[in-house]
């Protein structure tokens, strides 16, 4: 019995504890379906499993959960573990059994040393990102904004009573008015910085967007120079409902499947206008996409070319040992110009200095 | 899969990745398929389209309260048994139990078909718990055991759909011999598209406020929520009246089309004003239809 045996066997048992009654046919369908699939397709592999597994409506609903529960979340295997564990010590563990897995994970506080997900490296369902204190975020995010909304230029611009500036006093004054003293002053020019914010909505992003969008959302309230656009097999403008400020309605945009470079290029195509030199691009993906690599590397060069710049940020990056090695990473990587990852306050408060820059 | 999808596209059946793969699970596994959702979201036609698709035949056992295996998977010829014992007085009578004298009713024409054909037994909820036992040996082991002559296996073992509406829970021991899916109504999206594919002349505003209004009235609760096959049998009907968008009088006139219960169209008549009213918004400040979900939800409410 390989590996991937061995984790559809603990995942029959996961969903046997989460109510459905998997009979060993049913487990020997799923196994048999599974060599007739490419189980690197996560929607395929998911509908497969929930064709053999769950055989009622009522089934299908507990196993949509239970399925993203176990494969996309290594906290999964601790609780097995822990119940396999207190089911030998004979412990009464029932008072836990409402208990979401997150928390479960966080209180146990010990390490999971091997995921269940499709990669090993597919740390980023190993994290909890905890819903921001709205004040906090609130009272950060107007700081910031502030902070970007005044944030200045290298350049300068003439200005009354700001700065004497010697070197045009005396240039225009030689090339001007030889006869006259002309004083001349300047101050340095307020960045017009715009952001676009692309935000992948795939179901490996799922934990990571809610917690984002709060950041996005908050910050559209505070800044106005901010477009922000969903994409997961297709490209969503969500800039109306983040100044509306209903995330609730957004995050149902979610779906299976990402095609990265597809979403990119289109739009590349449809809000080409919107890019000039002092917009910053913010790519919000964990890098998996099964769509077409060429139009990843297409839409990258377009959008490095009319930007100010690409930033990329990468729940996975704050997680030790990160590389950016998935097929749509590598493409990009020589296109971006920060690849960073948001996931708390004060990664926010460090993102926002490398905008202010 | 992707054949899979191209070929029922090309038949014109707009599905899901869901219902490909488990399509392609069913045919590859050799397992039947069992199909449930509301009515009219397209499950019966599955099977007519993989019928099409193969090009083989399509047997198709529809269920009620009462079917029994006589009628469901065989009879012996009575008439033609007495007639050959008569005309056989003087000799020993042999074989009035064979082949001849078998008539083979849906399940058995089936299992013993020379050829792979598609056999669709339909809304097996409305047939007897018994009769849902008696499927257990032909769906698990692909064999019928006839009394009289023995047990006949299948030559060829045929893509079986079984469609289901829930109007009473199936039993566990058919649930597990089956695949399960379960098809919903489709989205504004993919109702607009099999709109389109199957109304081509309907003007494409149309369309979208059509699926946007049935979108919305499958929010309230009603007795018969209005399937796919509504929503196109009302489109062609608005197509054969010319109608270049949604009217309150011409939708009044059509309710019949669309709701097939009194109360129903009673319930849908109280709001009916409120709903024109915001199609007609929708339609003059270009706003997405999606959006008459929500208000039908708030109108309802109140």
């Amino acid at each position: 019995m390989n590996s991937f045996h061995q984790h559809l066997t603990q995942f029959f048992c996961y969903l046997k504890q989460q109510g459905i009654e998997v009979s060993t046919a049913e487990e020997i369908d799923a196994c048999q379906a599974a060599t007739h699939i490419d189980i690197i397709d996560r929607q395929v592999f998911y509908y497969t499993m929930r064709t053999c597994l769950a055989k009622t409506y009522a089934d299908q609903q507990i196993f949509h959960r239970a399925f993203y529960e176990y494969w996309h979340s290594g906290v999964v295997k601790r609780q097995l573990s822990t119940a396999n564990a207190s089911s030998e010590q004979g412990n009464d563990q029932q008072g836990k059994e409402n208990v979401p897995v997150y928390h479960k994970a966080k209180n146990s506080g010990t390490n999971v040393q091997a995921m269940f997900s499709y990669s090993p490296l597919n740390n980023i369902r190993q994290q909890y990102f905890a819903p921001v204190i709205d004040q906090n975020l609130q009272r950060t995010v107007k700081q910031i904004a502030q902070q970007l909304a005044s944030s200045l230029n290298r350049n300068y611009k003439r200005s009354k009573n700001k700065r004497f500036h010697l070197r045009n006093t005396i240039y225009k004054n030689r090339k001007y008015h030889p006869d006259i003293l002309r004083l001349h002053f300047c101050a340095k020019k307020r960045r017009k910085l715009k952001l676009i914010v692309l935000c992948d909505t795939s179901y490996s992003m799922k934990n990571y967007n809610y917690f984002f969008l709060q950041f996005v959302f908050a910050f559209c309230k505070y800044y106005r120079q901010v477009r922000s656009f969903l994409f997961n097999t297709q490209l969503y403008d969500i800039t109306e409902q983040a100044q509306q400020q209903s995330i609730d309605n957004v995050l149902s945009i979610s779906q299976s499947g990402t095609r990265i470079g597809e979403s990119l290029w289109s739009f590349c195509l449809r809000y080409r206008h919107l890019l000039n030199k002092s917009t910053y691009i913010i790519i919000v993906s964990d890098g998996w996409d099964r769509g077409n690599i060429n139009a990843i590397e297409r839409a990258m060069q377009q959008l490095q070319y009319c930007s100010k710049g690409v930033i990329w940020l990468n729940p996975w990056s704050a997680t030790a040992g990160f590389e950016p090695s998935t097929r749509c990473m590598t493409i990009a990587k020589p296109y971006i110009e920060i690849l960073s990852s948001v996931h708390d306050i004060k990664s926010l408060k460090k993102f926002s200095h490398l905008l202010c820059r | 899969m992707q054949e899979i999808q191209q070929q029922f596209c090309e038949q014109g059946y707009i599905g899901n990745p869901s219902i490909y793969t488990s399509l392609f699970l069913a045919q590859q596994l050799q397992k039947p398929l069992l199909i449930e959702g509301p009515p009219g979201v397209g499950k019966t036609e599955i099977a007519k389209v993989l019928a099409k698709i193969h090009h083989i035949e399509l047997i198709r056992l529809q269920c009620y309260e009462g079917l029994d295996s006589y009628n469901a998977l065989y009879d012996w010829n009575y008439q033609k048994q007495l007639l050959y014992i008569k005309a056989n007085e003087n000799t020993e009578v042999e074989h009035i139990y064979g082949e001849d004298f078998l008539l083979k009713r849906p399940l058995l024409k089936a299992i013993t078909s020379n050829n792979k054909v598609v056999l669709l037994i339909d809304e097996i909820d409305r047939a007897d718990e018994e009769f849902e036992s008696f499927l257990l040996e032909i769906l698990s082991d692909w064999q019928i055991s006839i009394p009289e002559t023995g047990t006949i296996a299948a030559q060829h073992i045929p893509y079986t759909i079984l469609t289901s509406n829930r109007k009473r829970p199936l039993s566990n021991a058919l649930r597990r011999r089956c695949l399960y899916l379960w098809i919903d109504y489709p989205s504004f999206e993919k109702e607009l598209e099999i709109l389109r594919t199957h109304v081509p002349q309907l003007d494409r505003k149309l369309a979208e406020e059509i699926c946007g209004f049935v979108q919305a009235i499958r929010d309230m609760e009603l007795t018969k929520k209005p399937g796919v096959a509504e929503t196109i049998d009302w489109a062609m009907s608005l197509a054969l009246l010319n109608s270049s968008h949604l009217e309150a009088q011409i939708v009044d006139t059509l309710l019949g089309v669309v709701f097939k219960n009194n109360s129903d169209i009673e319930q849908v008549k109280a709001i009916l004003p409120n709903l024109m009213e915001q199609i007609v918004e929708a339609r003059e400040h270009k706003e997405p239809l999606q959006q008459l979900r929500k208000l039908v939800a708030v109108v309802t409410n109140e």
